[in-house]
């Protein structure tokens, strides 16, 4: 097992390095995805199975998808602003310079780490019947640190908001994708109630066990992206309404049942006495739902993506 | 060691040697549709050994059946993916020919 654990962390460091280190776009980004597929094998490793799931569905899948779409429009781009060796020089050393001060800012966290043990896992443990779910993970997100969450959901939206304004900004409309093969349609049909019912899955057993609103949304995001590759449509997909009201839903419903005690008297974001696993249920299918939306509008505003970013000769040569 | 546990040791052994023989086919094969070949390939025995080996070990039918979902849904994905990615190279060729 340490042998296992070795390899892992050697393999992770070297792919890490060559992902920096690579000069193609294309084997970065494929080293990248490999990076985050090894990064979940550590998590797992270390007993964090809800990292893992996170890590290898977001970190690992959507990214690189989303990644690989960038990098077939950028093959279409490529006017790289030509630098002079000055303001090469200039670049480099800004970098230097802003790496370096992290380094230093993470070495001096670490040197001057609280000393005395803080066992926040039995603090949690003495707690977690308080919030009214069994799985000490979701008991953090959504109970003790739910502010925390709060934010990570708001901070989410923005930036989806933000990219999708880019994006319409832009002249040529969002591209109809399709690929028209029916082995894929009829595998789709498998497919598509089988992700629909791990989605749903997952964030049932979230309050017992690994799992989550997280999770189930990397499910429901990677089921749009596919049938949005296949080429189906959702009915309300082309409505605004619908796009902005699944958008804000995760994160005003969370504010909506956060708000509740408060009026009550309460603090924000606790939740009523005695009925915690409910409301967190709640607030965690609102957020699962709106964050595999969040997910999707990303990869549905895109531009046509290029057969590209399926061969590595960018279609040609 | 008992007989199962003979077997067992057996399939897993074979499953990784055909992971490793994918890999290297992956590595050392001349184009795409042979590289399709040795992925998937891999993804139906490798995986399949694997499972089968595991299964007497699950600590209950649910597990099993599990991993058998896996497994069977681990082949749908190939298929898939081989396919499309082989469709995608039939494109570029068509497309290189007819350029030429």
């Amino acid at each position: 097992m340490v042998l296992i654990d070795a390899l892992l962390a050697l393999s992770l460091i070297c792919v890490a390095l060559s992902v920096l280190l690579v000069k193609d776009l294309y084997q970065a980004l494929v080293l990248f995805i490999v990076f985050g597929l090894l990064m979940a094998l550590v998590w797992v490793r270390m007993q964090a199975p809800d990292l893992a799931l996170a890590e290898a569905a977001i970190g690992a899948g959507l990214t690189g998808v989303l990644l690989l779409d960038a990098l077939g429009h950028l093959r279409h781009h490529q006017h790289h602003p030509s630098l002079t060796p000055r303001q090469k020089q200039l670049r480099a050393f800004l970098l230097l310079l802003m790496a370096s001060t992290l380094l230093v800012w993470l070495g001096a966290a670490v040197l001057e780490a609280p000393s005395g043990q803080i066992a926040l896992n039995q603090q949690v443990a003495e707690r977690l019947p308080e919030t009214g779910v069994a799985h000490p993970i979701t008991g953090v997100l959504l109970a003790f640190r739910a502010y925390d969450t709060f934010l990570e959901v708001a901070v989410i939206l923005v930036a989806v908001v933000v990219g999708l304004s880019l994006r319409f900004s832009q002249a040529d409309t969002p591209a109809e994708t399709q690929l028209n093969t029916p082995l894929l349609h009829g595998m789709l049909v498998w497919l598509l109630p089988l992700m629909l019912l791990v989605g749903a899955y997952l964030l049932w057993i979230g309050s017992y066990r690994s799992g989550g609103a997280f999770q189930s949304a990397a499910v429901l995001g990677a089921l749009v992206v596919l049938m949005r590759m296949a080429g189906l449509r959702l009915p309300m997909q082309d409505q605004v309404v619908w796009l902005r009201l699944g958008l804000v839903s995760g994160l005003g419903v969370f504010l909506l049942a956060g708000s509740y005690e408060l009026i009550r008297g309460g603090a924000f974001l606790a939740w009523p006495e005695g009925q915690g696993g409910a409301w967190i249920l709640a607030v965690e299918t609102a957020l699962a739902f709106s964050l595999g939306w969040l997910l999707f509008s990303l990869f549905e505003a895109s531009p046509a993506p290029q057969q590209a970013s399926l061969t590595r000769d960018g279609g040609g040569a | 060691m008992t007989i199962l546990e003979g077997l067992r040791a057996l399939l897993l052994l074979s499953g990784a040697f055909f992971f490793l023989v994918g890999s290297l086919g992956l590595l050392r094969f001349p184009d795409t549709p042979t590289r399709i070949h040795a992925l998937t390939k891999v993804d139906n025995l490798g995986l399949g050994l694997i499972v089968l080996g595991l299964l007497p070990g699950a600590a209950s039918f649910t597990v099993a059946g599990k991993m058998l979902v896996i497994w069977l849904l681990a082949l749908a994905a190939a298929a898939l993916a081989g396919h499309l990615v082989a469709s995608a190279w039939q494109d570029t060729e068509d497309k290189r020919h007819g350029s030429d």
